[in-house]
């Protein structure tokens, strides 16, 4: 392979800085003014905002008399392998994937990901189950009208001796 | 023979040899931070990590010839690729990795010396890291607070066990913060009215370690910074913050590919004066690498 100089080279080198310089300005304004996470994205700002992993999503679908059902969105895979024997394989993935899609549409407040986020809850065979709760055998007809996502973040206050938990 | 082969034949005088070994060396710990980094990372296709981690080990021991180069640069290649697709799952540390297998990619290109230019990268990569981090840190309405260190301690992710040996209610604590965690977790009308769980009295030896901390993480950050900016006034003690900045990391959260990735940075960096610190790099990178592997973690730190 012919050398190509230290000119070159140190072009290059200085545009992976730049690239780095470019991506962290980049997500340093879109943690200030937008939803992104400060955790991730090539910002460097860990450890100035709670873990993503202190987020909790819910899917609320609302029945045609206004009857809210809900459904915790869990975000490992291992909390829908512990259900692989109580519910279909691909019921299970579609629901990590709901997970996925909803915790990263909290991450980078990107709304160009409501659609496939909303097209992935459809696919699954949703049923009132009890006590407010969704469930996909076992509970009874649904046919809702509208869905949503909210999600949580819980923060601690040690000034107020608290653990609260603020809507996103 | 040739002109330029009878000189690569001179014996290499003493700082030739210590200049080539750790050149390898350096590659060497990077290549298993990227292994390490990679075998770790489930939300990435198993087939485009053990792809990406193949290249990387078989470019090491061919990394002087053009089919190590070529490797390198499809490793390269392959990680720019994964973090193209979720960059939002992307940890910083990734991010880290990729500028570096970059760097590793570009020499491989112009066929530079990586060990000779590695320093200068490795200097503004860290400048950057520290910067961008007591940035945020700076203008983040949370962390100035106190409420993150909190939220680190009071979940038992640092110091558990020493604050148990200086605070009698440690264990009432974490007990009744994980409590609460798993209530407010659970619980979605307590989460949609913002419910709040309260905690128990604190003590002020456990307020002022989360506020001690909150400090101490802050100035050390700040300084590690300035030592960067101005190294040759700091000298040696641009290590030592290197290593004072991960140890106080360590002790937080199981961090340790983005600290063998700081402490790389350190290795690359040191010069004559500080050669002696390489050793300490080198056994502290293994340590952080087997440990991230097999799950070890000391209990009495963590």
């Amino acid at each position: 392979m012919p050398s190509l100089g230290q000119r070159t080279m140190k072009t290059l080198v200085g545009a992976v800085i730049a690239l780095a310089v470019a991506i962290a300005a980049f997500q340093f304004a879109q943690s200030v003014f937008g939803d992104q996470t400060r955790w991730k994205g090539g910002g460097f700002g860990m450890y100035t905002e709670p873990h993503p992993n202190s987020r909790v999503a819910w899917l609320i679908l609302t029945d045609r008399d206004g009857t809210e059902y809900r459904q915790r969105l869990w975000r490992t895979p291992s909390s829908y392998r512990e259900q692989a024997d109580r519910q279909p394989a691909e019921i299970n993935e579609a629901m990590y994937g709901l997970a996925e899609l909803a915790y990263r549409r909290a991450g980078s407040g990107d709304t160009a990901l409501d659609a496939a986020m909303f097209a992935t809850a459809d696919k699954i065979p949703w049923q009132a189950g009890p006590d407010g709760h969704l469930v996909v055998e076992g509970g009874t007809p649904l046919e809702p009208v509208s869905a949503r996502v909210e999600i949580y973040e819980l923060r601690f206050d040690i000034h107020d001796g608290v653990i609260r938990a603020v809507a996103k | 023979m040739t002109g330029v082969q009878a000189v690569s034949r001179l014996p290499m005088t003493g700082l030739e040899a210590i200049s080539e070994k750790s050149s390898h060396a350096w590659l060497a710990v990077f290549t298993a931070i990227v292994c390490a980094h990679l075998i770790g990372t489930p939300h990435i296709e198993p087939i485009e990590r053990w792809t990406a981690i193949a290249c990387f080990l078989c470019a090491l021991p061919l990394a002087q010839g053009p089919a190590g180069r070529v490797l390198q640069i499809l490793g390269a290649v392959l990680l720019v690729r994964m973090l193209v697709v979720d960059w939002i799952l992307f940890a910083n540390h990734g991010f880290l990795i990729t500028y570096f297998s970059l760097f590793f990619a570009v020499c491989a290109v112009t066929r530079a010396d990586f060990w000779s230019h590695g320093a200068m990268f490795s200097r503004t990569m860290l400048a950057l890291l520290m910067g961008a981090a007591l940035l945020h840190k700076l203008v983040s309405p949370y962390y100035m607070t106190g409420n993150q260190i909190a939220d680190m301690l009071l979940r038992g992710d640092g110091y558990t066990q020493i604050l148990a040996t200086a605070y009698d209610g440690m264990a009432d604590v974490l007990l009744a913060t994980k409590t609460a965690l798993y209530e407010l977790l659970n619980d979605y009308n307590l989460q949609q009215v913002g419910g709040s769980t309260e905690l128990p009295d604190l003590g002020l030896i456990l307020l002022f370690v989360i506020y001690g901390m909150t400090a101490v993480s802050v100035f050390v950050q700040g300084l590690l910074e300035a030592a960067l900016i101005w190294q040759r006034w700091f000298g040696i003690w641009l290590h030592r913050l290197i290593f004072c900045f991960s140890l106080l990391v360590y002790t937080l959260r199981p961090e340790n590919i983005f600290l063998s990735m700081n402490l790389m940075m350190g290795y690359a960096m040191t010069d004559e004066r500080a050669k002696g610190m390489r050793l300490p790099y080198i056994i502290v990178i293994a340590y952080l690498l087997i440990s991230h592997l097999t799950g070890f973690r000391p209990s009495l730190i963590r």
